[in-house]
């Protein structure tokens, strides 16, 4: 066996006899390779004469590929490592071999080529003659996949219309690669067409208003671009002068969605997202793929990203270099957004409020960006009018809070400061309120106390200790209504305190969970009252004239935080009330705005409170009425966002609610047929949900109880085992969730619903021990419920039903044993 | 406009593509070893200009495959060495990448440090024949992809991937898989 080490070759570079050698060999073996029986053995005999060494070279290489088999011979080595080709096309191919067509379409020419695609000019002659663009996606890019996401969507899209939107025609497969057809926009990304013209200011932000009223036209819709960048917001001349298109709408998302479904892991949908998205444009929680799905607001960073980059020419993020880490990072604690007066002309006025607008859209924190595109593309259109924007100045409070992060001391000094300057500007703003004079003074001290408290708030809420929160928060809020008494119409004064107080109330009811007593009882009191502060400054908002949907949605918001103290506190009554008002609003809304999906979510709450409700009341008709119409809204919302995690779990809770009566046909719920179907359905949804989100503990939970729902439905005693085998899983779904999160009520309850279940089998197949043991496992859990949750009157009750079916059992299995 | 290139996307996504499978029978914190590898395999191969030209450049393709033999080799020699507290044991790396795959069954296990200390003394021999292996082995590129990376003709390719490869072949230990 030649099994010589190479290590002990001690062959270099240099060394002309050893490489003459192996060329003399390779040619004999290419020679040999080539032929058969006489003539191989003509080639080798020839060579041992002229060179031994060479000949037994030969011999061995000969030896090895022939005692190895041709078989494996020929795996040896063959099968790659990797296909870089796999990925990508050869560079020439894009050139030379565009395909004479795709489907029905004839290509006129290639338009260029992406990681994940090429896309082509295509012609077609019917229904209408015309030019189109042509995506066709690489191959082994998952083509039936990547269809089936899309198809989810398809209604979706074809609900978006829009004069800035290009349209999708159509979607097919040529020779197993997915193929999406488009408009073909004869255009410029918008960033090249602005500096090529040299476009002032004000044209570059009429033009970026169109991207945002289309990304909420489709937002609207349900529709997330998820990888708004310049090459995909195209600017060309029209008639009226300059024009833009967004492309790509849909189709970067089925793309996306592909690419990250399958690694499932957080840390790996980062990588995958890292090559899926464009990282410049990527919001920070795109970059960690920490966060649940992509949502409306990363597209709302990437506008943010976007309208940087137009007015500065430079992106907002460099991700030249680097690493997927450090972009995280530095998207994260960028400094705050600067444009340089020497990049593009501009006033003063308007460079500021430009770099408020772009540090709001872009916050790393997506609970701080414009809630909507609309909203942001009104903040730009106040700009070219010259009115005032909303954007708060906090610039430079975000750009501390960023780089103080990991030092909560930092930030509570800097935010005890900030609190401190707005109470002495308040102070002289009183003094010189008292005097009336210099109203223009007076109107600059207002803003600049406002911008204090609100960068104080903003600081607050990055606090992770409740206390020092709370200290900080009980000042700003001092400061807030003393700025709300002064200005009592000023919007932007109302909604810093609104958002004040509710911060307040969270905290101060996260702080009672965790008291006991006196401190207890005083700090649900304050929540309590900053509840009923929050409702009443939501409503004086939403009676302004110029009050917007969002206003109505979040005085309701304030009514169910008020509801669900109550129920917390078994006032179920006046729960209800509360629940009930917040739903009458909501449903108003949606009359509307019918396909507003914060909306819908809304009253999928509120409409399961409500139901939960009516079940304690044992009123089943109004509960069965309740939970169906949440059904009707969880479907419209899942048909909207059908890979949201959101609209997911909420369909599956309103199809357990709705499960809890045996539903028959119900009129307008297409694709509910019967109990047994919408089982099966909500069972198998449910797996996909788990199965997507393992660390997600409610997609457990809802496993779970699925299979507890599915056992119950098999009501046959034959179907024992099939039911042992799914309370079984469900249990295990449950107890591989508690060992994350050990101390989680809701999961404990789900536990002592299926570990009771399996008593009852227990107890029916004879097996008198096991259920005795289970029945001790359920009241186990109950009792800790009960600590725990000690309103809650159901563990009572359960507790009482346990004990008593322990003391039948126990006496049974006794009189048996006798 | 990111400068991230596309060529820079492939290799990062082809990088990926090995550090995934090469991890799988790995510990449950594999994901984070495979992001640490392909993370310090790709600031590695970023350095090269040919890389950084994209993969119209001729040389791309080479030393994209010269990049990935390297990077997999040192992470081999790593894990052999934590495997055994600093001992010295060899990996079957063939087997390991592929075993995650459907491809399954007998399959003849290569180690990879072996087949990395005999592509070295086949470069000593004959650079292109080592180039070649390294191409087609390491980066999966077909004979007219190297022909066209390395200006010969196909033949040409051919006969070194035969020679080269039963010359690797006779200097390596070849097992039948545990």
């Amino acid at each position: 066996m030649p099994n010589q080490m190479p290590e002990t070759d001690g062959v270099g570079a240099d060394d002309a006899p050893t490489r003459a050698m192996h060329a003399k060999v390779s040619a004999a073996f290419a020679a040999v390779v080539e032929c058969t029986g006489a003539d191989r053995q003509h080639i080798t005999e020839a060579l041992r004469v002229e060179d031994p060494a060479c000949a037994a070279e030969l011999q061995r290489w000969l030896a090895c590929t022939e005692q190895l088999g041709e078989e494996s011979s020929s795996g040896f080595l063959v099968r790659p490592i990797v296909g870089l080709d796999r990925l990508h096309p050869s560079a020439a191919e894009s050139e030379t071999e565009a395909p004479q067509s795709i489907g029905p379409y004839r290509i006129v020419r290639s338009l260029g080529r992406g990681t994940f695609a090429r896309v082509f000019l295509g012609e077609q002659d019917r229904p209408v003659r015309r030019r189109v663009a042509i995506k066709l996606l690489l191959r082994d890019m998952g083509a039936s996949d990547i269809l089936a996401r899309f198809d989810r969507e398809r209604h979706a899209l074809a609900r978006l219309h829009h004069a800035c939107i290009a349209s999708l025609f159509d979607v097919g497969m040529a020779n197993g690669s997915p193929y999406f057809v488009m408009e073909w926009v004869d255009g410029a990304p918008i960033t090249a067409f602005a500096r090529e013209r040299k476009m002032p200011i004000d044209e570059r932000l009429r033009l970026f208003v169109g991207v945002c009223r289309a990304t909420e036209h489709a937002h609207e819709r349900g529709v997330i671009h998820r990888d708004l960048k310049p090459s995909n917001v195209l600017a060309f001349v029209a008639d009226s002068g300059a024009a833009v298109k967004v492309i790509d709408f849909g189709v970067a998302k089925a793309i996306a969605n592909h690419c990250e479904g399958p690694l499932g892991h957080s840390s790996l949908r980062t990588l995958a997202g890292a090559l899926v998205g464009t990282p410049p444009y990527m919001s920070p929680e795109l970059l960690d793929g920490g966060a649940d799905d992509a949502d409306t607001r990363c597209d709302i960073y990437a506008l943010g990203a976007l309208l940087h980059e137009l007015i500065v020419a430079r992106p907002l993020v460099d991700c030249r270099n680097g690493t997927v880490a450090e972009w995280r990072k530095q998207a994260r604690e960028r400094p705050r957004v600067h444009i340089d007066a020497s990049t593009i002309a501009l006033g003063e006025r308007w460079r500021r409020d430009l770099e408020a607008i772009i540090e709001t859209a872009a916050s790393p924190d997506r609970n701080r960006r414009y809630r909507t595109a609309g909203e942001l593309g009104d903040e730009l259109e106040r700009v070219l009018e010259g009115t005032p924007i909303r954007a708060r100045p906090v610039g430079f409070v975000e750009s501390l809070a960023r780089r103080v992060r990991r030092h909560p001391l930092v930030c509570g000094l800097a935010c005890g400061g900030l609190v401190a300057g707005a109470t002495a500007t308040v102070a002289l703003v009183l003094t010189l309120s008292a005097s009336a004079q210099n109203a223009e003074l007076k109107a600059s001290l207002f803003r600049s106390a406002l911008a204090s408290v609100a960068s104080a708030e903003s600081l607050a809420d990055r606090l992770g200790v409740d206390e020092q929160r709370a200290t900080l928060q009980r000042e700003s809020l001092t400061t807030a209504r003393q700025l709300v008494a002064l200005e009592p119409h000023d919007r932007i004064a109302m909604d810093l305190l609104a958002r004040t107080l509710q911060g307040a109330q969270e905290v101060a009811a996260s702080m009672a969970e965790r008291s006991s007593g006196d401190e207890r009882s005083a700090l649900r009191e304050e929540a309590s009252r900053l509840r009923r502060e929050h409702l009443d400054i939501r409503t004086r908002i939403a009676s302004q004239p110029e009050a917007t949907i969002a206003d109505h949605a979040a005085v309701a918001v304030a009514m169910v935080l008020i509801g669900n103290e109550f129920e917390g506190c078994a006032d179920y009554d006046a729960a209800r009330a509360q629940y009930e008002r917040a739903l009458g609003i909501e449903e108003g809304l949606l009359n509307v705005e019918p396909s507003n999906p914060l909306l819908l979510s809304r009253l999928c709450y509120s409409y399961e409170r409500l139901s939960v409700l009516a079940t304690r009341r044992g009123d089943s008709a109004v509960e069965r009425t309740l939970a169906l119409r949440r059904l009707e809204l969880a479907e419209q919302l899942s048909a909207m966002q059908p890979t949201e995690r959101y609209s997911r779990l909420n369909l599956a809770e309103a199809r357990r609610f709705a499960l809890a009566f045996d539903v028959v046909p119900i009129v307008g719920i297409a694709s509910v047929s019967d109990g047994d179907d919408l089982c099966v359905e909500y069972l198998s949804d449910c797996r996909a949900l788990a199965r997507d989100y393992p660390w997600c503990k409610r997609s457990q939970r809802e496993l779970a109880m699925a299979l507890g729902t599915a056992a119950h439905r098999l009501a046959d005693a034959s179907e024992a085992p099939e039911r042992i085998s799914l309370l079984s899983e469900g249990e295990i779904v449950l107890r591989r969730a508690l060992g994350t999160t050990p101390d989680d009520p809701d999961l404990i309850d789900s536990l002592a619903s299926i570990v009771s279940d399996l008593s009852q089998e227990a107890e029916w197949s004879g097996d008198d021990a096991s259920a005795l043991a289970r029945i001790d496992e359920q009241r186990a859990l109950l009792r800790w419920l009960m600590e725990r949750r000690p309103n809650e009157d159901i563990y009572a009750k359960a507790l009482a039903i346990c004990e008593r079916r322990h003391g039948e059992v126990a006496r049974r299995a006794t009189a048996g044993l006798n | 406009m990111a400068q991230r290139t596309e060529a820079e996307a492939i290799i990062y996504a082809a990088l990926y593509g090995i550090a995934k499978p090469l991890m799988d029978d790995e510990r449950d914190d594999h994901t984070l070893q495979t992001t640490a590898i392909v993370h310090e395999a790709w600031l590695r191969l970023r350095e090269q200009p040919a890389i950084r030209s994209g993969p119209s450049h001729a040389d791309f393709r080479r030393v994209a495959a010269n990049s990935i033999r390297q990077i997999l080799v040192d992470h081999a020699r790593t894990r052999s060495r934590l495997k055994r507290g600093g001992g010295w044991r060899r990996i079957p790396l063939e087997q390991a990448v592929q075993s995650s795959a459907e491809r399954g069954g007998s399959m003849t296990t290569v180690d990879l440090l072996d087949l990395d200390s005999a592509m070295t003394s086949l470069e000593a021999r004959s650079q292109r024949q080592c180039r070649v292996v390294e191409m087609r082995y390491f980066a999966g590129l077909s004979n007219p992809e190297i022909a066209d990376a390395l200006g010969v003709s196909t033949k040409t390719i051919q006969d070194d991937w035969n020679a080269g490869r039963a010359f690797l072949l006779s200097r390596i230990a070849i097992r039948e898989p545990d």
